[in-house]
C-alpha cells in the first residue's frame, strides 16, 4: 500500500492549511499562485493522503437571509436566497409558485418568476408558468455557508470593462 | 461613459443578434450600441457536461469568457440550461488550474516518490519518451496503454487511437466511456448489429408514455426532462412511470412510482414480455417480418480476476457473448415462469404498478420511450438489461417510429461522438468496426495508409483490466486524458492506487485541474478545457456539434490533441515496429510517428488560411496545418457509405448540429424506417441492416443474481451514483463557487430508520466499510434521495469522500463495464 | 428598493417587405427600439414597468402584417435605482 513520506505529508498539509485560508473568505484576493501549491494534493481533500480518509466538514446550513443576491452575468438564474427544505415541488403541487407567480409577488414580496418563463418551447407566450419551467430546482439552487476550497478568477464583463477603461 | 441600463440593453441586443446569426454591424454605430458592446462576440458550442449536448452561446471578451446562456436556436434545449450549462462561463477560470507540466523528482531528476516539480514541456516528453522507450523495449507494445475519455473531443480520440493502435502497435487504449456506455454498445451490437439508438430526442414530444428504467432524469439528464414534464403536463393522457431502486427526484413527475429490489429489473423485463405474450398483443407481423430469435448463453460470471470463487463457478466465463438460435415458441415458454406473481414476490413491487408499466408496452395505442442509463449499464448483467427492454420494443413493432423509442442515454458529451464513434475502445476501430475482425483491420490500414499487419489483432486491455494490470506489473507506461479515474474507477485500495503506484509504473496524467489522478501520477501535463481549442462532440441523438477556440488556455496548458501529436514527433517507425512490418513498407523506414500518422498527405491535407479570420487554433498554428479538419476528414471516410456519413466538415461549423447518417445534405431521425433512413432499402418498410438478413434479434436471457448481496456483517445495499448540481467527479464543477456552496460536499443518504438503529442522527459522521475499505461521510436522513431500508447512497463528486474504495470491481462480462450500483457495506457512528 | 425596470430583446422574423410596417408598430409602442435588422430578421429592444407591459409589445409586434413570429430572447428585471448607475462605479461582485 503507498503512504506518502513524512516530509511529502507535512508539505502537503503546510500547503492545504494555506489553501484552507485562502479558502475560508471567499472575496479575499489572495496573492498570485506560487508554485508550492502543486505540491498540494487536490484541494478538494482539504490535506488527506489518497490512502486515508478526511473527516467530513460539518455539514453546511443553507443561507435564509432571503436578500437578493448579485448575479455574475444578466442570464444567470438567481440563486434561492432562502431555505426550501419539505417545499413541494412535484406533479401535484408547486410550492415555489406560491409565491413567486404572477399573483403571489406582490401578496408574499417575492420577485415573480421572470416573462422567459411564460414562453413554451415554440417562443408562443402563456398565460401561466410554461410546463418545460416547472421543476424550479434544476435551474435555480440555494446557496450554504460552506467554505470554498478553491477560488474561481471569473471575471464578469463589467469588470472587464473597467479594466479596460482604467488602462 | 454608460450606465448599467445601456450595458444591459448593449448585451440583450448582442445576444438576440447572436440567436438569429445577424452580425453586429463593427462600423455603422447605431445610436444605442455602444462600442465595447460590439467586441463582446458570440459564438456556439455543446455543453462540456452530459450527454443531452445543449446548445449554449459563449460570450468572449478581451479574451474571456464573460457569459453563457442557452442557444433559443438549438434544437436540444431551445435556449435552456440547467444549473451546470448556466455556470459554464467559470469552469475553466478555478484558480488551481494546471499551467505547466508537474514531474515527480528527487535530486533534479525522476523519481516516483519525489515532490511535483515544474518542469518544461520539453523536459516533461523527454522524460517520458525515455519512459515509454525502455517499456517497449523490455516489454513490447502489449504493456504501454492509454485510458482517454468520453469527453475527448472527436479528433481528440481520433488521434489517440491512431497513436496507439497504429503508432505503438498497442490495442492497450480504451476510455472511461467504458464504465457507462460500453454495456449499452453491447446491447445494440447484440440486437441490431449497428451502435446507437434508432430514435431522436423528437421521440419526446410524440409519446404517450415514458418508462424510466433506472435512470434519474430530473437530475442526470434535466434539458430533457423539461421536456418531458412539458409533455406530460401539457397533456394529460401521457403517463410517466419511474422505476428505481431508491426514491428521487424524477419520482416527481410519476404517475407510476416503482421501488424494485437491485437486480431485480432483469425479472421485471421478462415479466413484461411475458404479458405481452400472454394477452396477444405481439405485432406478429413485425415480428416475423424483421425480427429472430436467440438464447443467450447464461452463468457467464462477474468479471472477477480469474482466482475469484465466483469465477471459477462460473461455467461460461469465457465465452459470455454467446448464443444459439431458437424460434418465438421457445421464447415464449423461457419467459413463461415470469408471472406477476413471482415478480411481485422477487422484486417487492406492488402489483398494480406492475400491471400499469406493462400495458404502456402491451396497449397498441400506446407510443412509449424507454430510457435508461446507468442503472442498466452499470450492472452486472447490463447487456442483458439492454437486449431486454429491445425486447419489449421489437415483440410490439413500437420502434423507429415517432414516440415508439427504446432510448439510450449517454451520461459523457461525446462517449458517443468520440469514444463509440471512432472506436477508442480496446476491441474497436472507428465505424463499429473490431480488431479482431481480419476485414476490418484491413479497411483501416487502407485509410490510414499503413502496411498489412500494422493492427494487432487480439483486443487489449479495457478499463478493468488497465488497472488490475498495473497492479500485476504488466503495464508499465500509461497515459491518462480527460478523466479521473483514481476517483472513478471501483475498488481503489486494492487496485487502482497500487496500481498507479507500483514502482515499475510510469503513469501520465494530462489534466486541467489537480484531480486525485493526478495527485497519483508521476508526471502530469497541463489541458486545455473546451472553448480553449477548436472542438466537435457527438451527443446521444447522434448529433455531431461543432465549435472554435474562442480564447486561449492559461500559462503553457495545451490541448489533448496537440500533446498527442507532438508526443508522436518523439518516436520513429525503426524504434517502436518490427522488422517484417518495416520490410512491407520500407518508404517508412525512419520516419516519424507524427509524420506517418499525422503528416501523411490526408490529415494534413488542409490548410490554416481555411480557418475563419478572427479565430485562434493553437494546434494548426502548431503544426503548420489545419489539423482537426485534416483529422476529420480522414476519419469520415470509414462510416461515410456505411450508415454512419457525417457532412463535411465546414457544415458543421455553420449549423448547429446534425444527426448522422447525413446522406445528400439531409440528416435522419429515425432509423432503420424506410421513409426516414436513406439506407432501407424500398419496399422493406423495417430494415435492421446491422444484420446482413435485416433483422433485429430478441435475445431470451434469465434472472440472475448480484455478484454481492447483503449479509450478516454487511447488512446494507450501497449503491452510488450522482446530484444534479456536480458533474461525475466534480472537478469542474466543485470548482465554481454557486455551485460548490449549493452543495458541497457528499453525504450518505439512509433511511432515517436504519440510522436510529445505529445510533446515528442526521449530520453525523458515519464510517462506511466493505469489504474493501472504508470511508467517512455525514449522514443524511432528509432530501432529494430517499433510499428504502437496507440501502444507501453515496454521490461520487466529492473527493474527500471515495466511495469507489468500498465498490468491488465487478463487471458486466460482455461488456466488461463496472457494477457501480450494488455492493454491500455497513454502517457506525464514526 | 425601487420599482423595477424591465429589459428585453426580441428576435422578429418578418418578410423583407414588413420592415417598414414594423418600424412603424415599433413607433407606436412605449419603450420599444428597432435595434437592427438584416433580411428577414430584426433585432427589437423592449423596456417596461412590468412583465405585461412587454408582453403586451410582442402581442402587438405579432400582429403586424408580415410578421412571421417574435421569439423572446433576452429578458432582465432589476431596481431601477441600480440600473441607472454609472457602469465605472465598483459594480464588481
Amino acid at each position: 500500500m503507498w503512504t506518502l513520506t513524512i516530509r511529502t505529508a507535512l508539505v502537503a498539509a503546510l500547503a492545504a492549511l494555506a489553501w484552507y485560508a485562502l479558502a475560508q473568505d471567499p472575496e479575499a484576493s489572495g496573492p498570485a499562485a506560487a508554485p508550492t501549491e502543486y505540491r498540494s494534493i487536490d484541494a478538494m481533500r482539504r490535506g488527506a493522503p489518497l490512502d486515508t480518509e478526511p473527516r467530513p466538514p460539518p455539514m453546511a446550513r443553507v443561507l435564509d437571509s432571503d436578500l437578493r443576491r448579485e448575479r455574475g452575468w444578466p442570464e444567470q438564474p438567481p440563486t434561492i436566497p432562502h431555505a426550501i427544505d419539505g417545499y413541494q415541488l412535484d406533479i401535484n403541487s408547486n410550492r415555489c409558485m406560491v409565491c413567486h407567480s404572477r399573483a403571489g409577488a406582490e401578496r408574499f414580496q417575492a420577485p415573480m418568476v421572470s416573462v422567459t418563463h411564460f414562453m413554451d418551447r415554440d417562443n408562443q407566450v402563456m398565460a401561466q408558468l410554461a410546463p418545460r419551467r416547472y421543476f424550479c430546482t434544476q435551474c435555480h439552487v440555494v446557496q450554504t455557508d460552506a467554505p470554498l476550497l478553491v477560488d474561481n478568477d471569473f471575471v464578469d464583463v463589467d469588470e472587464v470593462l473597467n479594466r479596460q477603461r482604467r488602462e | 461613459m454608460a450606465t448599467r441600463r445601456e450595458f444591459i440593453r448593449n448585451s440583450a441586443v448582442a445576444s438576440a443578434a447572436a440567436a438569429a446569426g445577424i452580425t453586429l454591424p463593427a462600423a455603422a454605430q447605431n445610436v444605442i450600441l455602444e462600442r465595447s458592446a460590439t467586441e463582446m462576440r458570440w459564438d456556439k458550442a455543446p455543453c462540456r457536461f452530459c450527454g443531452t449536448g445543449c446548445g449554449i452561446n459563449v460570450a468572449v471578451k478581451d479574451g474571456r469568457v464573460v457569459a453563457t446562456h442557452g442557444d433559443v436556436h438549438n434544437e436540444v434545449n431551445r435556449g435552456l440550461n440547467c444549473i451546470k450549462g448556466y455556470f459554464l462561463s467559470k469552469i475553466m477560470y478555478g484558480r488551481d488550474r494546471l499551467r505547466r507540466p508537474l514531474l515527480r523528482k528527487r535530486d533534479g531528476v525522476y523519481d516516483k516518490n519525489g515532490e511535483f516539480v515544474e518542469v518544461s514541456w520539453e523536459e516533461a516528453f523527454d522524460v517520458m519518451a525515455a519512459q515509454f522507450k525502455r517499456v517497449l523495449r523490455e516489454k513490447g507494445p502489449g504493456a504501454v496503454g492509454m485510458f482517454g475519455s468520453g469527453q475527448w473531443t472527436i479528433w481528440e480520440g481520433y488521434a489517440a487511437n491512431k497513436l496507439y493502435k497504429a503508432g505503438f502497435r498497442s490495442n492497450n487504449i480504451d476510455p472511461n466511456a467504458r464504465h457507462c456506455m460500453a454495456s449499452a454498445v453491447m446491447g445494440f451490437m447484440r440486437s441490431f448489429g449497428m451502435d446507437e439508438p434508432m430514435g431522436v430526442y423528437d421521440d419526446i414530444e410524440h409519446a404517450d408514455a415514458f418508462v424510466l428504467w433506472g435512470a434519474n432524469m430530473a437530475e442526470m439528464h434535466p434539458i430533457l426532462w423539461t421536456r418531458i414534464a412539458d409533455r406530460r403536463l401539457s397533456h394529460p393522457h401521457v403517463k410517466v412511470s419511474v422505476m428505481s431502486t431508491f426514491h428521487h427526484r424524477s419520482f416527481d413527475l410519476a404517475d407510476i412510482p416503482i421501488i424494485f429490489k437491485p437486480q431485480t429489473d432483469l425479472v421485471i423485463l421478462n415479466y413484461i414480455a411475458n404479458h405481452i405474450i400472454r394477452t396477444g398483443r405481439v405485432n406478429r407481423d413485425f415480428v416475423d417480418r424483421h425480427t429472430r430469435f436467440m438464447r443467450g448463453t447464461t452463468d457467464i460470471g462477474y468479471g472477477l480476476r480469474p482466482e475469484h470463487p465466483l469465477q471459477q463457478a462460473a461455467a461460461n466465463a469465457g465465452n459470455a457473448n454467446s448464443g444459439e438460435a431458437i424460434d418465438f415458441e421457445a421464447f415464449a415458454a423461457f419467459v413463461r415462469p415470469y408471472t406477476l406473481e413471482r415478480t411481485v414476490e422477487m422484486t417487492g413491487v406492488d402489483r398494480g404498478w406492475l400491471e400499469q408499466t406493462a400495458e404502456l408496452y402491451a396497449d397498441p395505442d400506446t407510443k412509449v420511450m424507454s430510457f435508461w442509463t446507468m442503472g442498466f449499464n452499470q450492472h452486472t448483467r447490463g447487456v442483458w438489461a439492454n437486449n431486454m427492454v429491445y425486447n419489449l420494443h421489437l415483440l410490439t413493432g413500437k420502434i423507429s417510429t415517432p414516440g415508439n423509442s427504446p432510448f439510450s442515454l449517454t451520461g459523457q458529451p461525446s462517449a458517443c461522438g468520440t469514444a463509440r464513434e471512432v472506436g477508442t475502445f480496446s476491441h474497436r476501430l472507428p465505424a463499429d468496426m473490431v480488431v479482431t475482425n481480419p476485414e476490418h483491420r484491413k479497411k483501416a490500414e487502407e485509410i490510414w495508409k499503413l502496411p498489412e499487419g500494422t493492427i494487432q489483432p487480439q483486443p487489449g486491455f479495457h478499463a478493468v483490466d488497465q488497472n488490475r494490470a498495473l497492479k500485476d506489473g504488466t503495464l508499465n507506461a500509461y497515459w491518462v486524458q480527460v478523466n479521473n479515474n483514481m476517483q472513478a474507477a471501483a475498488n481503489l485500495n486494492h487496485e487502482g492506487l497500487p496500481g498507479y503506484r507500483n514502482p515499475d509504473n510510469f503513469v501520465v496524467v494530462s489534466e486541467a485541474y489537480p484531480t486525485v489522478t493526478a495527485q497519483a501520477a508521476d508526471l502530469v501535463l497541463p489541458a486545455a478545457m473546451w472553448v480553449e481549442k477548436e472542438g466537435a462532440y457527438g451527443n446521444a441523438e447522434r448529433r455531431t456539434q461543432f465549435w472554435r477556440q474562442l480564447v486561449d488556455a492559461p500559462g503553457e496548458a495545451r490541448s489533448d490533441l496537440w500533446q498527442i501529436m507532438e508526443f508522436s514527433k518523439r518516436f520513429t517507425t525503426d524504434e517502436v515496429w518490427p522488422a517484417d512490418l518495416l520490410e512491407r513498407a520500407p518508404e517508412l523506414r525512419g520516419k516519424t510517428l507524427f509524420e506517418v500518422l499525422f503528416a501523411n498527405g490526408q490529415a494534413d491535407a488542409y490548410a490554416t488560411d481555411e480557418i475563419p479570420a478572427g479565430y485562434r487554433n493553437h494546434e494548426s498554428e502548431a503544426f503548420g496545418f489545419y489539423v482537426q479538419k485534416g483529422l476529420f476528414e480522414e476519419y469520415a471516410r470509414f462510416g461515410r457509405g456505411k450508415g454512419k456519413d457525417f457532412a463535411d466538415f465546414d457544415t458543421y461549423h455553420r449549423v448547429r448540429g446534425l444527426r448522422w447518417p447525413v446522406v445528400d445534405g439531409k440528416e435522419t431521425l429515425w432509423r432503420y424506417v424506410e421513409g426516414s433512413d436513406p439506407y432501407v432499402e424500398p419496399g422493406r418498410g423495417f430494415q435492421f441492416y446491422g444484420h446482413d438478413d435485416g433483422r433485429a434479434v430478441i435475445w431470451a436471457l434469465p434472472y440472475e443474481p448480484p455478484h454481492e448481496s447483503p449479509d450478516e456483517e454487511y447488512d446494507l445495499w450501497l449503491t452510488t451514483g450522482r446530484v444534479l448540481e456536480h458533474w461525475h467527479s466534480g472537478s469542474m464543477t466543485m470548482r465554481v463557487p454557486e455551485i460548490y456552496r449549493s452543495f458541497p460536499a457528499a453525504p450518505v443518504y439512509m433511511h432515517p430508520d436504519d440510522a436510529a438503529e445505529r445510533g446515528l442522527r442526521r449530520g453525523q459522521v458515519a464510517k462506511l466499510a466493505s469489504p474493501r475499505g472504508e470511508i467517512e461521510a455525514r449522514v443524511e436522513t432528509r432530501g432529494r434521495n430517499r433510499p428504502p431500508r437496507g440501502m444507501v447512497f453515496v454521490p461520487w463528486f466529492d473527493a474527500g469522500v471515495l466511495v469507489n474504495k468500498l465498490l468491488l470491481d465487478a463487471n458486466d462480462p460482455i461488456s466488461r463495464q463496472t457494477d457501480f450500483k450494488k455492493c454491500k457495506c455497513k454502517i457506525e457512528r464514526a | 428598493m425601487s420599482a423595477l425596470l424591465h429589459i428585453a430583446s426580441v428576435v422578429v422574423h418578418h418578410r423583407p417587405d414588413a420592415v417598414a410596417a414594423l418600424r412603424g408598430a415599433v413607433a407606436g409602442c412605449p419603450g420599444a427600439e428597432l435595434a437592427l435588422s438584416e433580411g428577414g430578421r430584426s433585432v427589437v429592444l423592449l423596456e417596461g414597468a412590468a412583465e405585461s407591459a412587454l408582453l403586451d409589445a410582442m402581442d402587438r409586434l405579432r400582429d403586424v402584417a408580415g410578421v412571421i413570429g417574435v421569439s423572446l430572447v433576452h429578458h432582465h428585471a432589476e431596481p431601477e435605482d441600480q440600473l441607472l448607475m454609472e457602469v465605472d462605479d465598483g459594480h464588481a461582485p
